[in-house]
């Protein structure tokens, strides 16, 4: 179970109604992106949240509690606690690094991008979001804003790959699906042009996946989106992409490098 | 000491000495470079960290072919060792490119110091271990271990080993077969943790749809605690 509070600084007289609208809608769907990517269920996620408290004492403050969705036949994970800390967190390194944060996708980060808008304006100063069980709470000023605004749009292409895990598929406004790219978790969208991979696709949800083609990336060099260019642009590895134990390998060829030394054999292959 | 390491990027001398079995590396010439890599393996498959390296060590760590022996058998492709999950892969891509190049530029040969220039690869390996933001590269080339008081980011070294990783015997479920089992059933201390919230909770009764929420002063409603258990260890199976 989880609870998170996010409370509007300012002067709650100032606020319009649809600033206050925009950042509880936007933060449930932020909450509804981080969702897919814990729970791997690319249609509606694992947890549903409840109002807690609604109020105002100097601030705008909005608390909403975790319930874990009830299934007949599966019993899901309660991942609510990882949605919450990713949001604060995310927030954090939004606001502090000026970085696009792990498991947020493309459209998580146009949602967070609108409810940072209304920081600033309005009365609005600032929004605190709290994670009320771990105590860990950002704030989140004009800052992200700006942060988000230089993230978003692309600033070079160039042809290049990345490593992640398969989500989230969507077969609408064209085919794409999401990769979280294994080093930063990132959510990186994979257009798939006109090739008929869906199938394939499908197939390898939430497999460890290598996708090259055209890679869009931000201005901080963060990848946001690739487009397929070839069908063995897709590959699945342990299917496409054999995998095998590199402890075998240890001291398995004395001879590796002829009669030069490591250091030798390095030198040469470098100067 | 396993916290050693928080994420090393390792260069392709270390995996050709460990393919070798090299039992005379480091300085003394008195280093297992198997066994040590060995340990950093099991750190890595035991999820202490990642194993990060670059799209170039894949390119340099090739059988030399220049050996008049080699066999078909000696001759195999190498790449699916470098597919192993706990192994990060750094594309070099043109940031890691232009990166290499600026570090080319700087750290030219300085004969007064006896540095001597920095190789457009090992500026390669530095630029992906920064990119990746790794705390150390581990390499068995004194050459290249020799430009290390030089950097001001992530710095060259040798290998240390790491503590052995002790493997966790496996925790076999409970066998329940009523309800009033689970009253005899006694966990270890450790394997009840109650969720911190749950100490001091904030939910409230939930309030019925049709009821209007009021713009009331905070926390006017006392809270409604239900504290529950998380159980973290051997999950229980009812009947």
């Amino acid at each position: 179970m989880a609870l998170l509070r996010i409370d509007i600084e300012g002067t709650p007289q100032a606020i319009p109604y649809r600033s206050f609208l925009r950042v509880a809608n936007n933060s449930l769907s932020i909450l509804d992106d981080l969702d897919i990517a814990f729970s791997h269920r690319r249609f509606g996620g694992a947890t549903d949240w409840y109002m807690n408290d609604l109020s105002s004492n100097g601030k705008l403050r909005l608390e909403i509690y975790s319930k874990t969705k009830e299934m007949k036949r599966k019993r899901l994970p309660d991942i609510a606690s990882d949605i919450t800390r990713s949001f604060v967190s995310g927030f954090r390194t939004l606001e502090t690094q000026g970085r696009s944060p792990a498991y947020l996708s493309e459209v998580g980060m146009k949602k967070a991008e609108s409810l940072t808008d209304v920081v600033g304006h309005n009365g609005a100063r600032a929004i605190v979001a709290v994670d009320v069980i771990t105590k860990e709470e950002v704030e989140i000023t004009r800052q992200s804003a700006i942060n988000i605004g230089k993230l978003i749009p692309e600033a070079s292409k160039s042809y290049g790959s990345i490593e992640g895990t398969l989500e989230e598929i969507s077969i609408h406004k064209g085919n794409h699906f999401v990769v979280y790219e294994s080093i930063s978790g990132k959510g990186v969208r994979v257009r798939l042009g006109n090739h008929d991979l869906l199938q394939k696709v499908k197939d390898n949800l939430g497999s460890r996946i290598l996708v090259s083609g055209l890679l869009s990336r931000n201005a901080k060099n963060e990848p946001i989106s690739v487009t397929i260019q070839r069908e063995n642009n897709f590959k699945v590895f342990g299917t496409d992409l054999q995998i095998l134990p590199l402890k075998e390998l240890g001291g398995s060829d004395p001879n590796f490098t002829g009669d030069l030394s490591t250091a030798d054999f390095i030198r040469s292959i470098r100067e | 000491m396993s916290g050693r390491y928080r994420k090393p990027y390792v260069e392709s001398s270390v995996f050709i000495a460990f393919i070798k079995g090299e039992k005379d590396q480091g300085p003394k010439r008195d280093q297992d470079a198997k066994a040590i890599f060995d340990t950093i393996i099991d750190n890595a498959k035991a999820g202490r960290f990642k194993i990060v390296t670059s799209a170039l060590t894949i390119a340099e760590v090739f059988k030399n072919k220049k050996n008049p022996q080699l066999t078909e058998q000696q001759d195999e492709d190498l790449r699916p060792y470098f597919r192993e999950d706990y192994i990060q892969i750094v594309e070099i891509d043109r940031e890691v490119g232009e990166r290499a190049n600026e570090l080319c530029r700087t750290l030219q040969a300085d004969q007064p110091s006896g540095f001597k220039s920095l190789r457009p690869n090992d500026g390669i390996h530095i630029a992906a271990a920064e990119k990746a933001e790794c705390d150390v590269v581990l390499a068995w080339d004194p050459d290249f271990i020799s430009q290390a008081p030089r950097l001001t980011t992530v710095k060259p070294e040798n290998p240390e080993a790491l503590q052995p990783v002790i493997p966790v015997a496996k925790q076999e479920p409970l066998e329940l077969k009523s309800a009033e089992d689970i009253e005899s059933v006694v966990l270890p201390p450790t394997s009840i943790a109650l969720v911190p919230s749950m100490k001091e909770p904030k939910i409230k009764e939930p309030t019925p749809a049709t009821e209007a929420v009021a713009p009331t002063t905070e926390t006017s409603v006392t809270p409604v605690a239900t504290p529950e258990a998380k159980v973290v260890g051997a999950p229980l199976k009812t009947p």
